[in-house]
């Protein structure tokens, strides 16, 4: 991976590979997450990717990727620690694969999508803004149509209430509404003159025509600094119902305070305890115990939260969650085979090592590292993993502690007729 | 072993048939650091009828019992957890039932050859009992329960059914809670011992590797058996055009959803240059750059653009599925109707999504699980995936009206919604 500064600030960077047939281009822009920043930007991500001054519809803007050989332009918002990120990416197939050349064009188009949106007398178009709140707040509202997410959001509300991570990736309708084509414009030119940005290529890109092309964009030099999450006095419950089959248990738990050296450790502690398919949560509630279709665990490293999840039947709430708490339990009593260890470490290197085929992982996984201040690559962390001990997951996980148990649930089911 | 070569692709396929009937696939992609394998049988949840090996007349077993089969698959008689097997040696391991085919495979950066054979291994080792039968109705019970919350599950299948009155694709690919508890353990071993058999097997590798290094693991891995003839399957006869032009579930959706059906009177799955007219049709129609997506997305009929696709692997089924949300799904539908009977579009259009197709199908090459999951899922329906660059290109104003009549008609329509009371 190659790094240049720009003289603007900006960090270029630039994993270089000719086994694909695609290139691509990414803008990461980073501001410090609340309510109201997701709300702006995550409209904004998508009144950018809907025109700009050259193509000002989104029919237009379509047609113009189709033209260049059906390149894929995403713009969206991305929720990691404290920071809430703007993302625009272009992936486009390589010259070489096609009749013309187009990668100059590409790298152009993407640009003009950051710097020359389509914008009238200071403000966005009105029609635009307006359509994009619509679909922003009815996305927000179809969460509740996928209840493993939705389970997954609601615990971290009630976790994190009063902390700025409660805020969800795309913000809140109340937040969206407020928002007009005026206003979004001046946090438009906010983000310009006031973040972090960085651009990302990768594949067989045209690196020497970026640094010029993107040598007039603005940047500061920090990212937004992360606090990790302190924990509530006393561990909330909160059950739901709803009209479902199928119950969602979600579980939050505090990590121990840790800095970026313990970071492979935690992985290797979530690894074993439900982050992979060797996991003590898959293999014993989910497999030995038959009591779930699924049962896993996610971290927020930096935040320091970790979720263990699981589908159940409505009557074996109880039951599952002593479960996942004995799993955790015998990992801090050292109950811990060699095994386990094994293949939770092998899971993790497997992952890892494979990132090298997957350029737009690798740059995501970057770009949240840059934000936590990690400087290793991945390449670095495969070798650091190797090397955790049994003692040191034991060690990290007595500091693991449960803070909220979150229940969706069917509602009460009347009793048949005779 | 036969070696094509794609050059404007720049890619190659290596392929030979082992002596029990297995087809091999391979590609390598030199730098790959992710080796990716899979071993499919051409036995899906259409394949409820047919005669089993050493028999002479057609049974009909329960709905669900490939997926099903699926399942036991993986257990071990030793009592060995093949996921741990996968684990140990640093791989990640899955599999899938679809329509036509079961699918098997793992994907690893490291022990290649380890984990091949144990791939085979483990798909070539079944064990079913009584006991461990009934264990998995309890789970694959709940995994049932989980996609009848699953609104868009729901709203797929309903359309399927409002299109099919009785090929089985109409089915739901876990079957029911009822079928399920119909299946035994004989029944798993005749469909195993009847689709599991090489002759109906497929085996695709995709990675930085020498082809003949990996057919010597693979030649050496497959249990030794005769080679068999075709299975002989039945389906029965579908009649011509949709069963019901409309239907509707309630089930808790912030804003209600729909699938719109369009039954393909002519399938002809194998054939590359119609997929690839079907595909170039629904991105003029309805892609992001369409006059009619655009107009549902302005007029806030549809909340953003919907989404299209065309299933074709077999002979005797093929569909346009047209989906998305709307607070109005029955003006959204028939809009939708509308543009596809007229099927309008100029010269430009038509080159503009030849070569945004073109591009697009690019995609598949860059990572070597999906590389992995296309070729097999191609192999296993009989079609070829290196095909269709040259279809897209090669796709005329004429192929485009053609299907467009064959498949766009209001006989051929069902729309499914899915919404709260």
């Amino acid at each position: 991976m190659e790094k240049v500064k720009l003289k603007n600030g900006v960090d270029l960077y630039y994993n270089k590979s000719d086994k694909f047939k695609t290139w691509s281009a990414g803008i990461y822009i980073y501001r410090p997450l609340c309510d109201k920043e997701a709300s702006n930007n995550a409209l904004l991500a998508k009144v950018l990717q809907s025109a700009t001054k050259e193509y000002p519809s989104r029919k237009e803007m379509a047609r113009k990727l189709e033209t260049l050989y059906g390149a894929f332009l995403i713009a969206g918002a991305r929720k990691y620690a404290d920071t809430h990120m703007l993302v625009i990416n272009i992936k486009a197939v390589s010259d070489r694969f096609l009749p013309k050349e187009i990668s100059a064009d590409v790298l152009g188009f993407v640009k003009k999508v950051l710097l020359l949106p389509y914008v009238t007398d200071g403000a966005f178009d009105e029609k635009t803004v307006e359509l994009e709140k619509e679909n922003l707040k009815k996305q927000i509202e179809a969460y509740i149509n996928d209840k493993t997410s939705y389970a997954d959001k609601r615990c971290t509300e009630i976790m994190c209430e009063g902390d700025n991570y409660a805020a969800d990736v795309n913000g809140s309708i109340e937040e969206i509404e407020k928002i007009t084509p005026q206003s979004l414009y001046r946090h438009y030119v906010d983000l310009l003159e006031n973040s972090k940005i960085d651009i990302f290529l990768s594949g067989e890109a045209n690196f020497e025509l970026a640094k010029e092309m993107f040598s007039d964009v603005k940047s500061k030099d920090d990212v937004p600094e992360t606090e990790a999450f302190k924990g509530n006095a006393d561990i909330k419950e909160v059950i739901e119902k709803m009209d479902v089959t199928q119950g969602k248990l979600v579980m939050g738990f505090t990590l121990p305070k840790c800095s970026n050296e313990d970071r492979c450790t935690a992985m290797v502690f979530n690894a074993v305890f439900g982050g992979s398919a060797v996991s003590k949560l898959f293999n014993n509630v989910r497999e030995k115990l038959s009591l779930a279709y699924y049962a896993n665990s996610v971290l927020y490293f930096s935040k320091g939260i970790m979720t263990a999840r699981s589908g159940i039947e409505p009557d074996k709430f109880s039951q599952v969650k002593e479960e996942i708490l004995k799993q955790l339990d015998d990992i801090k009593n050292s109950n811990i085979t060699d095994n386990e260890m094994e293949n939770a470490i092998s899971h993790l290197v497997n992952i890892y090592s494979s990132l090298e085929d997957s350029p737009e992982t690798t740059v995501s996984l970057l770009s949240g590292w840059i934000v936590e201040g990690e400087k290793r690559m991945p390449e670095q962390i495969v070798k650091d993993i190797k090397k955790v001990t049994k003692e040191q997951v034991v060690d990290f996980a007595k500091g693991v502690k449960l803070d909220t148990v979150y229940f969706l649930t069917a509602n009460e089911k009347e009793e048949a007729a005779v | 072993m036969n070696t094509i070569k794609f050059d404007k692709l720049d890619e190659t396929l290596y392929s030979y048939e082992h002596p029990t009937g297995v087809k091999v696939y391979m590609v390598s992609k030199p730098g790959f650091a992710k080796f990716s394998a899979s071993f499919s049988t051409h036995f899906g949840s259409i394949d409820n009828t047919f005669v089993p090996i050493g028999e002479s007349e057609m049974i009909t077993v329960p709905d669900g019992v490939a997926h099903f089969l699926e399942h036991k698959v993986f257990e071990q008689e030793d009592g060995g957890n093949v996921f741990e097997m996968f684990g140990r040696l640093g791989a990640s391991a899955n599999a899938y039932t679809s329509f036509n085919m079961t699918n098997y495979y793992f994907w690893a950066t490291d022990n290649y050859e380890e984990n091949l054979k144990t791939l085979i291994n483990f798909v070539q080792a079944p064990y079913f009992t009584k006991e461990n039968v009934a264990k998995e109705q309890g789970i694959i019970g709940q995994e049932i329960g989980m996609y009848d919350d699953d609104p868009n599950w729901r709203c797929y299948f309903n359309m399927l059914q409002g299109l099919y009155s009785e090929h089985p694709v109409r089915l739901d690919i876990a079957g029911t809670v009822d079928s399920i508890s119909k299946i035994t353990d004989e029944t798993l071993y005749k469909c195993y011992n009847t689709f599991y058999h090489p002759s109906n097997m497929y085996i695709c590798v995709v990675g930085d590797f020498e082809p003949e290094k990996i057919a010597a693991v693979i030649d050496k891995a497959l249990k030794p058996l005769e080679k068999e003839k075709e299975i002989p399957r039945s389906y029965p006869e579908e009649p011509q055009g949709a069963v019901t032009h409309k239907v509707l579930q309630k089930l808790p959706v912030s804003m209600p959803i729909f699938s719109i059906g369009f039954k393909d009177s002519k399938p002809a799955g194998k054939s590359a240059p119609r997929r690839a007219a079907v595909n170039v049709a629904l991105q003029m129609l309805f892609g992001a750059s369409s006059q009619c997506a655009n107009e549902l997305y302005d007029e806030k009929i549809t909340n953003g653009y919907i989404g299209c696709d065309y299933t074709a692997e077999e002979p005797e089924y093929a569909f346009v599925e047209i989906s998305g949300e709307s607070e109005n799904p029955e003006e959204a539908g028939k809009r939708i109707l509308e543009t596809a009977k007229k099927a309008e579009f100029t010269d430009e259009e038509l080159e503009a999504a030849k070569n945004a197709l073109y591009g697009a199908s690019m995609l598949v090459f860059e990572d070597s699980e999906r590389y992995m999951q296309n070729l097999s899922k191609s192999v296993t329906s009989g079609q070829d995936m290196f095909a269709m660059f040259d279809a897209y290109m090669n796709v005329t104003r004429e192929d485009i009206e053609k299907i467009c009549n064959e498949i766009f008609s209001d006989e051929n329509y069902c729309i499914s919604i899915v919404k709260n009371s």
